[in-house]
């Protein structure tokens, strides 16, 4: 199993946890797992563009994912996805 | 008194507040770190709130019988591949089954089945003066929306463009903005430039509308068709609400210096009028007596109908009259800016 890591604002948003459990093997299978389970969350990860919104970062197993192409990058058996939003403000935890 | 409940939309999060002259309960924050721009209900009367965020863009919330926020399955949004962005939502309203909602970059939707999907209304939102429209400082956006559902007119009013009306119930829209004065004047699109920031409206007299702009007040009788100025008694021309209170019939608006500075000489007073517009005066006694220097966004003073009043400051204090603006409490509280508020009373 993959997991991913929620912001806090999207956690609560979802009424779930910060750290989910999904069934994938790369990083877009992650995202679109999440989205399944929770599709309320597309509007806030996605804009108009069709891809994460300007302030969202995206990490698959440490690494950054700046565009489409990536999101094939492989996530391990216990691998970890992690969004993010851009740093602002002052909490310990974003 | 009667309870009163007020719902404050800030940048940080909705905050409630529920009681009656100098006492008050705060209830539970909602959203915290989201910007709450707008409140409204839905066709069975649940209250409705609008999210918007610098990250996470935005989107409407329903309060459920058990007091839970959820949020609806298809917000507004326009289309991939359009080139424009939904950045908020600033008015919610319900005209008989119809939802309707404001946004910038500036457009309408509407939905007709309590908000499940909303389309987007393309006789506004395509307007051929479009390509002219342009923003103003707080951007490009629709936000005040008026109807007068028994002859199918509707008045919006966008930043800075002006108002527009439909005759149609929102199928076709023009400009009618005569005798206000432009803040973005282009000689190419000579019917838009005006920066409306709020519109009330008499329902039993849907043609008589008074209307705040970045240039001045103005009240129309004719729906639009003409407007002009009511300023007399006013310390300043600029400001953002203008509020209606339908059982006294007085108008309120807040006066303030401009982007320069805020609050009229540091004090912190809505003016009325009690004769329709025609001039005004400060209203009431209990504000603060102290310097105050601070402003009052567009959807950050509003009414019931029935002698409540509540206003609520960039600063982040709350204000409230239950007779029509003759006296006002000033709430124990200090908040995020305050970009919205709605009240009911119980």
């Amino acid at each position: 199993m993959a997991h991913v890591r929620l912001p806090r604002m999207l956690a609560d948003l979802a009424g779930v946890d910060r750290t989910l459990e999904v069934e994938a093997t790369n990083a877009g299978e992650v995202v679109s797992a999440l989205l399944e389970r929770h599709p309320e969350l597309r509007v806030h990860l996605f804009d108009e563009s069709g891809w994460l919104r300007p302030n969202v970062l995206l990490f698959a197993d440490g690494e950054g994912i700046r565009d489409r192409e990536q999101l094939d990058r492989p996530v391990g058996p216990e691998g970890e996805v992690v969004i993010l939003q851009s740093v602002a403000g002052g909490a310990p935890e974003a | 008194m009667e309870m009163v409940r007020i719902a404050i939309g800030t940048v940080k999060g909705a905050f409630f507040a529920e009681g009656s002259g100098d006492r008050w309960e705060f209830g539970e924050p909602a959203f915290p770190g989201w910007e709450v721009t707008a409140f409204g209900s839905d066709s069975d009367g649940n209250p409705l709130l609008a999210t918007g965020s610098s990250w996470y863009g935005t989107s409407i919330h329903r309060r459920g019988d058990d007091g839970a926020w959820s949020q609806l399955p298809e917000g507004p949004a326009y289309p991939e591949g359009l080139g424009r962005k939904l950045n908020q939502i600033w008015t919610l309203e319900r005209f008989g089954d119809e939802l309707w909602a404001g946004v910038d970059e500036a457009g309408l939707f509407k939905s007709s089945d309590n908000g499940e999907k909303w389309e987007a209304v393309e006789g506004l939102n395509e307007h051929p003066t479009r390509e002219h429209w342009q923003p103003g400082f707080g951007g490009l956006c629709a936000h005040r929306l008026l109807s007068d559902e028994e002859h199918r007119r509707m008045w919006v009013g966008i930043s800075a463009v002006g108002v527009f009306r439909s005759e149609d119930g929102g199928e076709t829209w023009a400009p009618f903005n005569e005798g206000v004065e432009k803040a973005a004047p282009d000689e190419r699109a000579p019917d838009i430039g005006f920066c409306v920031h709020g519109l009330a409206a008499d329902p039993a007299q849907p043609d008589t509308i008074w209307r705040q702009d970045h240039m001045g007040v103005y009240r129309t009788a004719d729906g639009g068709d003409h407007w002009e100025r009511i300023e007399e008694g006013l310390p300043a021309t600029f400001g953002f609400p203008v509020v209606r209170d339908a059982g006294s019939g007085r108008i309120f608006v807040m006066p303030l210096e401009g982007g320069e500075n805020r609050t009229t000489g540091g004090r912190l007073s809505p003016y009325l009028s009690t004769d329709g517009g025609d001039s005004w005066q400060p209203a009431g006694k209990g504000l603060p007596e102290y310097p105050v220097y601070t402003g009052v966004l567009r959807g950050a003073m509003v009414g019931d109908g029935a002698g409540t009043i509540a206003f609520g400051t960039t600063a982040g204090t709350l204000h409230v009259s239950e007779d029509a603006g003759d006296s006002w409490f000033n709430l124990d509280l200090t908040l995020p800016r305050i970009l919205a508020v709605a009240v009911e009373t119980a």
